[in-house]
């Protein structure tokens, strides 16, 4: 695609900021609301490690298992795209129509919009958090293992997690083309994502063959990938195998959500909006 | 009171009736409700399983305690789901009106009106769960315990409902209540866990402030450490009490800011 | 019958703050402007009249009608239904059992389930007898013309045949006054026609006391014999149809079309103030004389014009009561709704009716 062509795309970015900008406090609410479930499941952990009778779990300390789950929840917060969303209220609003009339390609359009909602949210969210968090725990705990440049590599490959979460958004959010229950869907995936991208809970704790499964979906590099890469956890080969495979499911991932978005609009012309 | 228990009949037959053309969405909410609570479910195990002991709870205690908390909610959500939407935007939009203007209680009106069938799905699985771990609890089990364990349910449903009228209600004065609402509920997920290890603080928050411990951890801890059950029901009824008439008395502190202020 | 003495209705509106912390200060502080949307209302209406209650937006008339429904409560003043106050807990039962309310932009109908449906559940709300019911409902589906439709969803149905589905709602229960809050917004002509109708059919088979708030003097001109103005939460004129249309005089549009340009000179020399406007159309082939028939006759310019001119077809139209009210909105440089405009002279009405479709 011509770079021209691409460039009025951006737009949408810039609406994707703004919006971000503009509900702010409510941006805050939520990522303040994942911090403070993440410091309850930190309690939980804190449980744990009095039972425990080493004090290292799945290759974690507990402060960096309280690093781990609070960082997760951050950045699974701010990977989180609306592109669902806005399909959902454009189908229910009968705003479909208007859509296909524009000459302007859906798919990027969502996808610019939530990459501006994405670098809106870290720039005021998550990484204000991020720098309390790390000022807190180095006081608290004294972590090592954090280098100036995984840090550095944190934000581009937080930004392909987002452009993976926004592809499967994208993908499933074609279902509400076909049902009303989009609630329960949205919920679902919301759930699903989090639970196999490991936000919350640290992958290394699952079984060895689910790990394995997972390590071929896009889950992994969603979270449990930058979180560790933060905390230094994550050797450079396995970063550019992860970085390879999520870009791949980038490109898969887009490809059948074209395919379907077609189906989509088939199913519109001959059902009406 | 009469009058509503007279119409509640109608009202359930009629939102049963209205969600039957959503037959494909209903079990679509089933879906996502058994994804969310095996995942929940999943987590509790996983994180358990780094441990030789959790002090005296096992996987299947605890998962046991998972289908207990499950029921109260499920009846909750059976019965007042549109509490959400009171949170999120009924008041600003008006909904309210309509109901002022019929000689019968508002709130009755706003709640009765939907009964959400597929609370049935998710009952149904907080009971099969709970069969299915009980034997391996080793709880020893009475008449009595049982009954106990009942009646625990039945005051939980008041108190959990209770807690989300509460915080529905602030819709009347703020717009974030949807936020609130969402925030303490997820807080209600904490009562599968061992609430009394995670620390005094939250401990005392979990069963003294926003009371989930109390009437949905504290009566499966009883069992499991040998205490009468009697005593969590003695605490869920004074609980169940107190978040009722508290709720209550928001929502009326709210309609009148309503019926001054508008929305 | 319907009495308000003195209603005041206050808002208090909070002095904002900006952004989260803002909004955690808005909450502790007492800082608020105060908001008059009902500033002092009295009137009465008596049983089987029928009301209309105009006037732009924000001048207090959704207010009135909530306070009158039992939805808000006044600030200060009265209002008592037969006696009764509809907000006092003690009072309200029995006075909502004999009031009807359509909301023009909101329908308490159940969306998914067929009209009967509601209707019964309206039927044991109010607790009407089932052989009253029967008889009712079986009336309200004649005079509303609602056969067709009974027994379809209520999302399927078009606005204009919800409309009248909320109309019957509201009348099942045989209550002596309906209040109707915009009931024809987003109705094109011919509905909104036949909706106006079917109430006027209502009120003559029932003798409902009427009370309409309306955008659409149409709607009024043909239900209603009194008007109430409101204007800044005050009223501004209560009285007649007639009496508004005559507290500005009793204009005439008067249309002359001619074969050729007509040169008005000689007109303006002969009657010059007594003719308010004169507008040419069509290069001056058709010329409209906007008289004050209070001041001058019809008849005294007609004659002039037969008598001088080669007249090839004369109109004439009476100016409606949206002209009026816009006149009235005009002096006090706002128009229909309510924001100031430039040119008091805009009179044309005709597309101020379509201003407020959609929804809140």
């Amino acid at each position: 695609m011509a770079r021209g062509r691409l460039k009025k795309y951006f737009i949408f970015t810039k609406s994707g900021i703004q919006t971000v900008i503009a509900y702010r406090g409510r941006v805050a609410l939520w990522c303040l609301g994942a911090v403070i479930n993440a410091l309850l499941m930190g309690l939980l952990w804190w449980a744990i490690y009095e039972f425990s009778p080493e004090s290292v779990i799945g290759g974690y300390t507990f402060p960096q298992m309280l690093m781990y789950v609070i960082l997760s929840a951050i950045v699974f917060e701010v990977i989180n795209s609306d592109s669902m969303g806005t399909i959902v209220d454009d189908v229910r609003y009968g705003l479909i129509g208007m859509r296909l009339m524009k000459p302007i390609n859906y798919r990027l359009q969502l996808g610019f919009t939530s990459l501006g909602s994405f670098v809106a949210c870290m720039a005021i969210v998550g990484i204000p958090m991020i720098i309390m968090g790390l000022i807190v725990a180095l006081c608290a705990f004294g972590l090592s293992g954090i280098v100036w440049y995984n840090v550095l590599l944190f934000l581009p490959v937080t930004l392909l997690s987002a452009l993976v979460y926004d592809s499967i958004g994208f993908l499933f959010g074609q279902l509400a083309f076909r049902t009303q229950a989009m609630f329960g869907v949205s919920s679902m995936t919301n759930v699903l994502i989090g639970f196999l991208s490991g936000s919350m809970i640290p992958l290394a704790i699952y079984p060895s063959w689910a790990q394995s499964i997972l390590f071929y979906t896009p889950f992994p590099t969603m979270v449990s990938l930058p979180v560790r890469l933060f905390l230094g956890q994550v050797p450079w080969s396995e970063l550019g195998i992860s970085v390879a495979v999520s870009i791949a499911w980038i490109i898969v991932l887009n490809v059948i959500a074209h395919f379907a978005y077609k189906g989509s609009v088939r199913h519109v012309v001959v059902f009406g909006g | 009171m009469l009058k509503e228990l007279k119409l509640y009949p109608k009202f359930v037959s009629m939102s049963l009736r209205s969600t039957l053309s959503y037959k494909a969405d209903s079990i679509i909410m089933i879906l996502s409700f058994i994804v969310s609570e095996a995942v929940s479910l999943a987590t509790i195990y996983l994180i358990v399983g780094t441990v030789p002991a959790f002090g005296v709870w096992s996987f299947s205690t605890l998962a046991f305690l998972f289908g207990f908390v499950l029921i109260p909610k499920a009846i909750d959500h059976i019965f007042t789901d549109d509490l959400w939407i009171l949170a999120y935007w009924a008041i600003r939009h008006g909904d309210l009106d309509i109901y002022l203007t019929r000689p019968l209680n508002p709130l009755y009106q706003f709640v009765a009106k939907t009964f959400k069938w597929d609370g049935l799905g998710e009952f149904a699985v907080g009971i099969a769960v709970m069969c299915i771990f009980a034997p391996q609890t080793g709880i020893a089990w009475t008449f009595g315990g049982v009954m106990g364990l009942i009646v625990c349910a039945v005051l939980g449903v008041f108190c959990f409902s209770s807690i989300k009228l509460l915080f529905a209600s602030l819709a009347f004065w703020v717009k974030t209540a949807g936020i609130f609402l969402n925030t303490i509920y997820s807080l209600s997920n904490y009562a599968k866990y061992p609430v009394r290890y995670m620390g005094k603080a939250f401990a005392s928050i979990m069963f003294f402030v926003i009371p989930f411990g109390l009437f949905l951890y504290y009566p499966v801890e009883c069992l499991i450490t040998g205490v009468n059950i009697w005593w969590a029901a003695l605490w869920s009824a004074i609980a169940a009490v107190i978040l009722v008439t508290l709720s209550l008395s928001v929502w009326h502190l709210g309609i009148k800011r309503y019926e001054s202020s508008g929305n | 019958m319907i009495e308000l003495k003195n209603v005041e209705k206050h808002f208090k509106k909070p002095i904002r703050g900006k952004g989260v912390w803002g909004m955690v200060k808005t909450l502790f502080s007492r800082k608020y402007t105060l908001v008059k949307a009902v500033d002092g209302v009295s009137f009465t209406v008596n049983d089987g009249e029928a009301v209309g209650y105009i006037g732009a937006n924000g001048a207090g008339k959704s207010t009135t009608i909530k306070m009158m429904s039992g939805i808000l409560t006044p600030s200060r003043g009265e209002i008592l239904i037969d006696g009764k106050r509809p907000y006092r807990n003690k009072e309200r039962n029995a006075v909502l059992k004999t009031i009807g309310v359509v909301f023009g932009q909101k329908t308490q109908l159940w969306y998914d389930l067929p009209l009967t449906e509601t209707y019964e559940l309206l039927k044991h709300i109010y607790e009407v007898p089932e052989a009253e019911y029967k008889t009712r409902l079986g009336e309200l589906i004649e005079l509303l013309d609602m056969k067709p439709f009974m027994d379809a969803p209520v999302r399927t149905l078009s606005l204009g045949q919800r409309m009248r589905a909320d109309l019957a709602a509201a009348m099942l229960h045989n209550p002596k006054t309906l209040f109707l809050d915009e009931p024809t917004i987003g109705l094109d002509v011919l509905v909104k026609r036949n909706l106006i109708n079917a109430v006027n059919a209502l009120k003559k088979e029932y003798n409902t006391t009427l009370i309409l708030t309306t955008h659409a003097m149409s709607d009024i001109e043909l239900l209603c014999e009194r008007v109430i103005i409101l204007d800044n939460g005050k009223i501004l004129f209560d009285g007649t149809l007639n009496d508004v249309k005559h507290m500005f005089g009793d204009k005439r549009d008067i249309t002359i079309s001619t074969p050729s340009p007509l040169d008005v000179t000689a007109v303006n020399e002969k009657f010059g103030a007594a003719i308010d406007r004169i507008a040419a159309e069509d290069g001056g082939l058709k010329t409209t004389f906007t008289i004050d028939a209070l001041k001058l006759h019809s008849s005294e310019l007609l004659n002039f014009m037969f008598n001088n001119y080669a007249v090839a077809d004369v109109k004439i139209a009476e100016t409606g009561i949206e002209q009026v009210v816009e006149k009235i909105y005009a002096d006090k440089n706002l128009d229909i709704d309510g924001n100031a405009i430039v040119n008091a002279d805009d009179t044309d009405g005709s597309k101020k009716d379509e201003v407020n479709d959609g929804t809140r």
